[in-house]
């Protein structure tokens, strides 16, 4: 492959440091499950990669009052292996379990999906969907960015010149929702994903749905909230024909393009059929409290 | 391009060497060590038949830097049967008849054996996960997971110990 | 029924330790000294005049030992099977015909010297329009792909004209008179793609020059003399100063039965005298190496309406890429199996095969079988459903009758085991399924019988009839076989093994098998056509029967008893009756060896009958699945094949190509998608080219064997490795159908596509 120098920083500091001197020639080298490919196939290349798998401000799995806060470098394998994660953001932990194969999963981080920014990232839908905050750090400080604002278009993020993600502040299942990640792939493992879902719902006591958030993905530039389905839902009781009719909805409101993985009306019909089970799942399951 | 003096333990054993910053683990466990057992099957990470345990974790050696792994523990398929002993997986893999070409073999038997360390008594689908990430074109699966399966279901110690 | 000890029974195989100890040597893990590394230039476009080639900025790399262009090449820069019209490398002022054609050899000192130069040759192209499809290809005004006059062995049809790589036709009876007959027609035209093998092991090998001149190569390729002849020809060496040593392969499935790269090795080793290890990356061997035909079937049936078939009908077009090679036997292929294990009165098959610019094609494990069993099992279902008839019972009305011959030309001696198989698939399928699961899930059942050819070395051309096998006994009773074939996982070296310690009385463990070397093995032909263990095994058999013979002979004097009185036991020779009365075979074999009788023998098999034909067998495979109508997805509840295969040499091994092949066939039908456009490969990875996992094994998958002994085979065994591949497709196909009521009519099947027939009305 294309050559580089290697520099191993020991802290956040250093890393933030040697990343802004070398501005566009330098990168983050974390799971190496995206870079070293591209590196390889010789889509990108750099001069310097700054490995950061030893700066340990960048691992872990915190639980907060009201929400998780998840180490840009935890690796995917420890997320998908998290009982916190699996209680408080179970979607997460499902997209974590699914994602690549277990050896991809040991090498690749959280933080790493998110900013490689395939519009296909399965990390991304359920952090979309509950709202996640990123906090970044880098010659500017730190600062906190909502996830939806952070993903701009395909391969491309908000992130600045010598800026490093540092964590993701994910809220908590709150109480009485239900949750769930479909991930759509040609075969059940090691598959980038054709289309994939996330989405919580609440409903209230006489049934009706109160409260519902479902995100699209491998479906636009970047994983998109089906905003006109979740209005529909809002307020009515989920019998087929309303869930279908989300479903439908949703459909209408990816814009997905054709590529070699499939076709933009396939995709709209999966989007469709997957949005209709999802919902049905989330609807028909009783809550954990 | 920078070089990097570093200390891996391979399958037990410190090895010195000095790395290029852009080797990967698996050409210089192939080439530099002539650990020829470890499989370059695609380069990209999409096949498993790289596998090699770190630290004990299964991972694809193609996309792991030579330079990473310094300070590491790391093991190929040379180092798991103990002299003429072999381990309990590849008994069971001669006698499932869970090898045809054998190229996979390697790093089947590694992710195996990590599996096993971790969950001694899997269940068929938890044994199929995991090894999803390990292709195989030739057995159809089958064997391979019966091979594993009957380790994990034997009975006695010995079978299960790393 | 006879002991034996080895025959029939799943002893482990010879290569399995070495293959868990990671000890095997595939050829990319060969190093010899002073090792050069190198790399090939392929064609940047499918098609593309080269104009010139500039390798001085490629030179001046560090660690460059030489940079090979056609000028380098001595013999006539040219080979292929059957006809030779691939060029070796492309000349200055011809066109490339696919991107798999090479421009230009690199030879280095190191891998990435090699890689430096490769990206530094300079070559000037003029872009020109590829031919994508065959129909393009078969229009008038297409450009000639083989201007020259192609003399091919199976040149039979003098009207094949332009660009059409091979034409046949099967007809039989009067087809207008059986539509006549019919009260029911239908038709559809199933359209099958591309498979590519997925090998875990991409290509690789190394040549050298040695001291005395002899050019070595150490690589995997099923037919080695073939390549011999490629070699010999393309760099105008004679073949009795190429040795080629074949290494155990990493997978092959077909797609390494000619030359992959050895004639581009050779040709790097001979002109730059330099010992040369060649290893092709994923993406090289993607578009470099032929892939299964895409093929595009119309069929169109016809039947009383109590279901008497009258007339079949198709026309198969087949990509055949930019080269002949097996294309012709193919598609003759594919035209033979159209008809399958059934009888019908009146056939009109016509196929043709057209050149293009996409990318090459030729063997896959069944050969054109499996197009045909698509199309013809497919056709079936869609005539049951219109006749509201069971697919089974439809299906066992014309199955072929012990003792009838098919009319295919691909005829066969196999004992028809069709009912046998059918009260099988029966027992293990259960009873039809419950068609609704759960509210917007459908269940289906699909049903394939084939009837899978295997060669039995008899047709008189191109090399393909006789093949021989040797054995040496030592004064020590350990034994070494010597055979031509290719150990690619299908365990063909385990086999001999087993035989010749069966008929030689020896433990397994005093044979060594030696394969594949062109020095030392008799000539065998190619491993593929799931020919190895009839013809080499039968070929084995003839070696030790008489070495069989010289030990009894032996055995006889010393003991003084007559020689019909003796038999040969294990590591044993006794008097039949009285096993006390014996000698044993160490002692027979020094004896032999001291008197300087012959101890080294060799059998050449051939087919007593000459003519064309193949032996064939007999298969099923049942799917059930469930299909969800909301989301498409398929998942595979049950799948079960029978299969007939004379004789289980080895149920372990066999059951693993059984099963192997069948998940192969999963792929081809729900998960692989081989995508190439305007000539180039849009899949040319393992991530975007999706071979199944271990989680996408169905649910229930069984895989048996029935025996019917094949009167010429080895202990009864016809071949069998390429099989399982035919049926698992259209019984998956024809299961989706079932469960959604609607003709599916792809290959490979995704979910986009049912939903998109779920919206068209039911049929």
């Amino acid at each position: 492959m294309s050559s580089f120098d290697y520099v191993k920083p020991d802290s956040l500091k250093n890393l933030v440091a040697g990343l802004n001197e070398a501005g566009s020639e330098g990168t983050v080298l974390a799971g190496g499950t995206d870079l070293l490919v591209r590196i390889k196939s010789g889509i990108v290349s750099y001069r310097v990669v700054f490995d950061l798998n030893d700066v340990n401000e960048l691992k872990g799995i915190r639980e907060d009052k009201n929400t998780l806060r998840i180490g840009a470098g935890t690796r995917i394998a420890d997320i998908a292996g998290s009982d916190t994660v699996k209680r408080w953001a179970p979607f997460l932990s499902v997209a974590a379990n699914e994602l690549g194969s277990p050896q991809i999963r040991n090498r690749a981080t959280v933080g790493g999906n998110i900013l490689t920014a395939s519009p296909a990232a399965d990390t991304v839908p359920p952090l979309l969907a509950a709202g996640a905050l990123l906090t970044l750090d880098g010659p500017g400080g730190e600062r906190a960015v909502p996830l939806e604002d952070f993903m701009t278009g395909p391969g491309r993020t908000g992130i600045r010149g010598g800026e490093v993600l540092t964590g993701i502040t994910v809220p908590k299942l709150p109480e009485g929702y239900t949750s769930q990640f479909i991930k759509v792939g040609r075969r059940r493992s090691l598959a980038i994903s054709v289309i994939n879902l996330a989405g919580w719902l609440k409903k209230d006591s006489s049934g009706a749905i109160e409260d519902v958030r479902l995100v699209l993905g491998a479906v636009a530039p970047t994983a998109i909230r089906a905003w006109e389905a979740e209005a529909y839902l809002k307020g009515k009781p989920p019998t087929r024909s309303v869930i279908e009719a989300a479903a439908r909805l949703a459909a209408q409101e990816a814009r997905p393009i054709s590529d070699i993985r499939s076709t933009e009306e396939g995709r709209r019909s999966l989007v469709e059929g997957w949005a209709f089970r999802l919902l049905l799942f989330l609807t028909a399951q009783e809550t954990a409290n | 391009m920078s070089r990097h003096n570093v200390v891996i333990r391979i399958n037990g054993k410190a090895c010195s060497l000095e790395v290029r910053s852009d080797q990967s683990l698996l050409d210089v466990i192939r080439n530099e060590l002539d650990l020829t057992g470890t499989k370059k099957g695609c380069d990209r990470g999409d096949c498993g038949a790289c596998t090699v345990l770190l630290d004990g974790v299964p991972v694809n050696a193609c996309l792991l830097l030579a330079v990473q792994a310094d300070g590491h523990e790391v093991l190929t398929i040379e180092g798991l049967a103990r002299g003429e002993v072999l381990d309990p997986l590849q008994a069971a893999f001669i006698e499932h008849g869970a090898v045809q070409c054998g190229f996979c073999t390697p790093g089947m038997i590694l992710t195996s054996k990590a599996l096993l360390n971790g969950n001694p008594h899997p269940g068929r689908e938890e044994i199929q996960r995991g090894i999803s990430g390990n292709l195989c074109r030739c057995t159809g699966y089958v064997q391979i997971i019966d091979a594993i399966q009957a380790v994990s279901g034997a009975k006695g110690k010995d079978a299960l110990e790393s | 029924m006879e002991k034996r000890r080895y025959v029939g029974a799943g002893t482990t195989r010879v290569d399995a330790l070495g293959k868990v100890t990671g000890k095997t040597k595939y050829a990319s893990d060969i190093k010899v000294p002073g090792m050069c590394y190198g790399r090939i230039l392929y064609s940047a476009y499918p098609r593309a005049r080269v104009v010139h080639i500039d390798t001085g900025p490629a030179e001046s790399v560090f660690g460059i030992k030489q940079i090979v262009t056609h000028k380098d090449i001595p013999g006539n820069n040219l080979f292929g099977y059957d006809v030779h019209h691939r060029p070796l490398l492309v000349r200055e002022g011809e066109e490339t015909r696919f991107l798999g054609d090479a421009v230009a050899l690199v030879v280095a000192e190191t891998p990435e010297a090699a890689d430096k130069a490769l990206k530094r040759i300079k070559v000037a192209y003029e872009v020109l329009r590829p031919i994508c499809t065959p129909r393009e290809s078969l229009a008038e005004e297409a450009y000639r792909v083989h201007p020259e006059e192609v003399q091919s062995a199976y040149k039979s049809n003098p009207e094949a004209a332009g660009n059409i790589c091979y034409q046949t036709n099967l007809v039989h009876g009067d087809i207008a008179e059986g539509f006549e007959k019919s009260d029911v027609i239908v038709e559809d035209t199933f359209l099958t793609s591309r498979q590519e093998h997925a090998f875990l092991e991409t290509e690789a090998g190394i040549a050298y020059v040695d001291e005395l001149g002899m050019l070595h190569i150490l690589s995997t390729v099923q037919d080695p003399y073939a390549l011999l002849e490629d070699i010999s020809f393309a760099l105008g060496i004679p073949k009795s100063r190429i040795h080629v040593k074949g290494i155990t392969a990493g997978g092959a499935f077909g797609g390494k039965l000619h030359n992959t790269i050895q004639v581009h090795l050779a040709a790097m080793a001979y002109v730059s005298n330099v010992p040369v290890k060649l290893v092709l990356t994923r993406e090289e061997s993607f578009f470099a190496h032929p892939k299964r035909h895409a093929q595009e079937i119309w069929i169109k049936i016809g039947s009383t309406r109590q279901g008497n078939i009258q007339a079949v009908q198709a026309g198969i077009i087949a990509d055949a890429g930019p080269y002949s090679s097996r294309t012709p036997e193919v598609l003759g292929l594919t035209v033979s199996a159209i008809i399958g294990p059934y009888s019908i009165p009146n056939v009109r098959v016509v196929g043709k095969a057209a050149y293009t610019n996409n990318t090459d094609a030729d063997a896959f494990r069944g050969f054109g079988a499996p197009q045909a069993a698509v199309a013809r099992e497919g056709i079936l279902d869609k005539l049951a459903r219109a006749l509201r008839m069971n697919p089974l019972e439809l299906r066992e009305k014309h199955f072929l009758k012990p003792g009838e011959k098919t009319i295919a030309p691909l005829r066969g001696e196999s004992p028809v085991s069709l009912e046998e198989l059918k009260k099988k698939i029966v027992e293990r399928m259960g009873p039809w399924p419950d068609a609704e699961a759960g509210p917007d899930e459908r269940i289906g059942r699909g049903i394939c019988f084939d009837m899978p050819v295997f060669d039995v070395s008899s047709i008189p051309v191109l090399g393909k009839s006789g093949a021989g096998a040797a054995v040496e006994l030592f004064s020590d009773a350990s034994a070494v076989v010597y055979a031509g074939g290719c150990e690619m996982g299908q365990g063909v070296t385990t086999v001999l093994a087993q035989i010749a310690a069966e008929e030689l009385g020896l433990d397994m463990k005093r044979v060594l098998v030696e394969m594949q070397d062109t020095w030392t093995c008799p000539p065998s032909g190619r491993t593929s056509a799931s020919r190895a263990t009839y013809v080499l095994g039968n070929a084995l058999i003839l070696a030790t029967e008489k070495i069989r013979n010289t030990l009894l002979d032996r055995a006889s004097k010393m003991l003084e008893i007559g020689r019909e009185d003796l038999e040969l036991e294990h590591a044993m020779i006794v008097a039949k009756g009285s096993p006390s009365r014996g000698i044993s075979l160490e002692k027979v074999a020094r004896a032999c060896s001291d008197e300087g009788l012959i101890l080294r023998e060799q059998g050449w098999y051939k087919y007593p009958e000459a003519r064309l034909m193949y032996g064939h067998t007999f298969m099923v495979s049942g799917a059930d699945v469930s299909v969800d109508l909301k989301t498409g997805r398929v998942r595979i509840l049950k799948l079960v094949n029978v299969h007939d295969t004379g004789k289980v040499m080895n149920p372990v091994m066999a059951r693993g190509q059984q099963l192997g092949g069948s998940i192969q066939a999963v792929g081809y039908v729900l998960t692989e998608n081989f995508i190439v456009q305007e000539g180039r490969v849009m899949t040319p990875s393992l991530a975007e080219y999706t071979i199944p996992g271990a989680l996408d094994v169905p649910e229930v998958f069984i895989s048996e064997s029935i025996e019917t002994p094949y009167p010429t085979g080895p202990y009864g065994a016809k071949g069998m490795a390429e099989h399982s591949l035919n049926t698992t497709a259209p019984a998956v196909l024809n299961a989706i159908a079932n469960a959604i009521d609607r003709d599916i009519s792809t290959v490979p099947v995704y979910p986009e596509h049912i939903l998109d027939a779920l919206k068209n009305k039911e049929t």
